[in-house]
C-alpha cells in the first residue's frame, strides 16, 4: 500500500513538474511564384538547432524517412511539395504544402471584367504572367471581386485542341474570400460564331477550409479546337450560415489562368 | 460591422476558443528557448490567480515597480491592473475605467512610482499613482494641428524622459510621436506617416535608449515596416534598425540589451506566429525566443520567423531585477503572462 502511494506521489510530482511539450512551427517554403514556364525552384527556411526538415515531391505526407532538406530544389514539372519539421525536443510541425504549376498552351491575351478598385491592377497580363500563388491578398498579384458574374476572355496564340482550363483561387474565409459558387467555361465555335458551353465546375463552401491557394482545373466535356475561351465565374452570393459573416456577399480572388 | 472590424473580431473569436496544446511529456529533459547568452526556461503557469475571479482579455503590457512587484495591464475592465509578486501570486488589482487599456509605462517621479496608461478606446493617456489615483489626463493633441477629433488619436505607448517630458506614440492613430513637458503642455510632434525614412507606420511603441549616457536617444517602433527607428530626444531622425519579417512591439531596454515582443511574422500573418527578440547594444539580434537562430547577411538580419509554437501573439516583455522575463500576450485565449528564467 505504502509503495503504491509512493509511486502515485512520484508520478504526480513528475507529471506536474515535467516541462510541457511544444510543437515546432511549420517550416517556411519560399518561392518566387507557384507558376513557371520551364523550371522553378524553392527553398525551405527553418533554422532551429536540433530540428530537421523532411519533404516529399509526390504529394504524400512527409515522414522522417523522406529526404532531408539541405539546399534549394529545382523542379521542371507540375509538382506538389510537402515539408515537415522534426526534433527530439518538440513535437513535429504541421505540414506545409505548395503546388508548382507549369505553363500549358501559349496564351496571347487574357481580358477580365473590372475588379473591385482596392484589388485591381494596371497589369493587363496579371492572369498570365506566371506570378502568383502567395496567400497575401494585398500582394498585388490578385484580382479581387465582390460583384456577380466575373467574365474572363482568354485568347490563345493560335487555334488548337485543348481539354482543360486551370484557375488559381484564394481561399481565405477569415477575410470573406471564398471559392466561387460556379465556373462556366465556354469555347468559341467559328461555324456558329458564338460561345458554346464546354465545361462547368460547382463548388460547395459548406464547411471551414484552411487558408490556401486552390488551383482549380476544369476538364471540358469533350476536347475542343478553338483559339478563344470564355469563363463566367459566379462568386458566392451569400456567405454560408456557419461563418460569422453569413448572408454577406463573398469575395472572389484569382491570380493566374492556364489552358491545357 | 464592416469587413475590417469583422476580420479583427473573428480573429479574436478564434483566439478565444483556442487552448494551447499542453501535452505534459514525462521526459525530464528541460526545454531551453532562445540563443547565445539569452537562453531561458519557461513557466507558462506562472500566474497563480483565479481566472474566474480576476479575468483578463488581452494582456497588453507589464512593468516592474520599485518594490519589485510585477504590474500587468489588461483591457478587462473588471480589473485593468493586476499586481503580482515575482512568483506569480496576486497582490492586488485596481482599475475598471480603461476599456482600451493598451500601453503601460512606469516612471519614478521624485522617488514615487507613477504609471502612464494609454487607452485606445478613450483616446487618452492617463497618468496615475501606483494604486490608481488619476493625476493627469492627456486628451487628443489638437495643438499639433494634425487632428480634428479624438477618434483620430489612438495612443499605444508612452515613455517619460528623466526631466519628466512625456512622449506619446499614436500607434493606432496617425503614427505621430507627441512630446509634452512634465505638466502635459505640448512641446512638439514628429514621425507620422509618409514616404521617407523619418516617417512611421504603426508606431506601436517607444523607449529611451540611454545606454550611451552621452547620447540618449528615442527608439520608436514602426511595426508594419518591421523596424525600429531612432530619433534624437528632439525628434530628429537618426537611423533605422531593420528587423525583416518581425512585427516588433515596444522596445524595452534593460542593462545592455533591448527586448521586444514580436506580435507575429510577415510569413504567417494572423496565424499566432509570434516570438520574442533580444538585441545587443549594437542593435544586433542575439536571440529569438521561439524563433529562428539569428543570421545576418550584409549587416541586415535574414527574414525572421517562428520555429517553436511557444507564444501566439506576444505583445510585451517585462524584464525584472533578476533578468527574468514576463511575456504578456494579445488575443491569445485569455492567457495569463508566461515567465522565462535565464539559464
Amino acid at each position: 500500500m505504502k509503495k503504491t502511494l509512493l509511486l502515485i506521489l512520484i508520478f504526480t510530482a513528475h507529471y506536474c513538474f515535467a516541462q510541457q511539450q511544444f510543437q515546432l512551427a511549420t517550416p517556411l517554403l519560399k518561392y518566387r511564384s507557384m507558376f513557371f514556364a520551364d523550371t522553378t525552384s524553392f527553398t525551405i527556411n527553418f533554422n532551429q538547432p536540433g530540428a530537421t526538415v523532411h519533404y516529399t515531391l509526390n504529394g504524400e505526407e512527409p515522414t522522417e524517412k523522406d529526404p532531408l532538406y539541405k539546399k534549394r530544389i529545382t523542379i521542371a514539372k507540375r509538382t506538389i511539395v510537402k515539408a515537415k519539421a522534426y526534433s527530439n525536443n518538440f513535437s513535429a510541425s504541421e505540414t506545409v504544402t505548395a503546388e508548382f504549376i507549369k505553363d500549358g498552351k501559349k496564351i496571347k491575351q487574357v481580358s477580365f471584367s473590372k475588379p473591385n478598385e482596392a484589388y485591381s491592377t494596371t497589369n493587363t497580363e496579371i492572369l498570365n504572367d506566371n506570378i502568383g500563388g502567395n496567400m497575401n491578398l494585398k500582394s498585388g498579384t490578385w484580382l479581387g471581386y465582390n460583384n456577380d458574374t466575373v467574365e474572363i476572355n482568354i485568347e490563345l496564340a493560335k487555334k488548337q485542341n485543348m481539354h482543360a482550363v486551370l484557375v488559381n483561387i484564394l481561399q481565405d474565409e477569415g477575410s470573406w474570400i471564398f471559392l466561387p459558387a460556379q465556373i462556366q467555361v465556354n469555347s468559341y465555335d467559328e461555324k456558329l460564331k458564338a460561345f458554346i458551353p464546354t465545361g462547368t465546375a460547382v463548388f460547395l463552401s459548406d464547411s471551414v477550409s484552411p487558408k490556401q491557394c486552390k488551383a482549380v482545373e476544369i476538364e471540358f466535356s469533350k476536347k475542343v479546337n478553338t483559339a478563344k475561351l470564355q469563363l463566367l465565374i459566379q462568386p458566392l452570393k451569400k456567405i454560408p450560415g456557419w461563418h460569422a459573416a453569413k448572408g454577406n456577399h463573398a469575395w472572389l480572388f484569382i491570380d493566374e489562368i492556364k489552358v491545357y | 460591422m464592416n469587413r475590417r472590424t469583422f476580420i479583427k473580431n473573428t480573429s479574436l473569436a478564434a483566439g478565444a476558443v483556442y487552448a494551447p496544446a499542453m501535452l505534459h511529456g514525462l521526459s525530464s529533459d528541460e526545454i531551453i528557448l532562445g540563443h547565445n547568452n539569452k537562453r531561458y526556461k519557461i513557466d507558462t503557469q506562472w500566474s497563480k490567480i483565479n481566472a474566474a475571479q480576476y479575468p483578463v482579455k488581452d494582456c497588453h503590457e507589464m512593468v516592474q515597480d520599485k518594490l519589485g512587484r510585477i504590474i500587468l495591464l489588461t483591457n478587462e475592465t473588471k480589473n485593468n491592473v493586476i499586481i503580482y509578486d515575482k512568483s506569480g501570486k496576486l497582490i492586488n488589482t485596481w482599475g475598471t475605467e480603461y476599456p482600451g487599456a493598451h500601453g503601460l509605462t512606469l516612471f519614478n517621479e521624485n522617488g514615487a512610482d507613477v504609471l502612464f496608461i494609454c487607452d485606445n478606446n478613450r483616446h487618452q493617456v492617463i497618468k496615475t499613482t501606483i494604486d490608481g489615483r488619476v493625476l493627469l489626463t492627456l486628451n487628443y493633441p489638437k495643438e499639433t494641428g494634425q487632428y480634428t477629433k479624438a477618434e483620430e488619436y489612438v495612443p499605444t505607448e508612452t515613455i517619460i524622459a528623466p526631466n519628466g517630458d512625456i512622449y506619446v506614440a499614436d500607434g493606432y492613430g496617425k503614427d505621430f510621436i507627441i512630446q509634452y513637458d512634465a505638466k502635459g503642455n505640448y512641446t512638439r510632434h514628429f514621425g507620422g506617416r509618409g514616404d521617407g525614412d523619418r516617417f512611421l507606420l504603426n508606431a506601436h511603441g517607444i523607449c529611451i535608449d540611454n545606454r550611451d549616457k552621452n547620447k540618449p536617444c528615442l527608439i520608436t517602433t514602426s511595426r508594419m515596416q518591421n523596424a525600429f527607428k531612432r530619433f534624437t530626444m528632439e525628434g530628429i531622425y537618426i537611423d533605422t534598425i531593420p528587423l525583416p519579417g518581425a512585427w516588433v512591439c515596444r522596445p524595452v531596454i534593460k542593462g545592455d540589451y533591448l527586448y521586444a515582443a514580436v506580435l507575429q511574422t510577415n510569413a504567417r500573418q494572423w496565424d499566432k506566429s509570434g516570438f520574442v527578440i533580444v538585441l545587443d547594444k549594437n542593435y544586433k539580434v542575439v536571440s529569438n525566443i521561439g524563433g529562428n537562430l539569428p543570421a545576418y547577411n550584409n549587416n541586415i538580419p535574414e527574414e525572421m520567423y517562428q520555429t517553436i509554437k511557444v507564444f501566439q501573439y506576444p505583445h510585451d516583455v517585462c524584464v525584472d531585477d533578476e533578468e527574468n522575463l514576463y511575456i504578456a500576450q494579445w488575443n491569445s485565449g485569455q492567457a495569463y503572462p508566461y515567465k522565462l528564467m535565464p539559464v
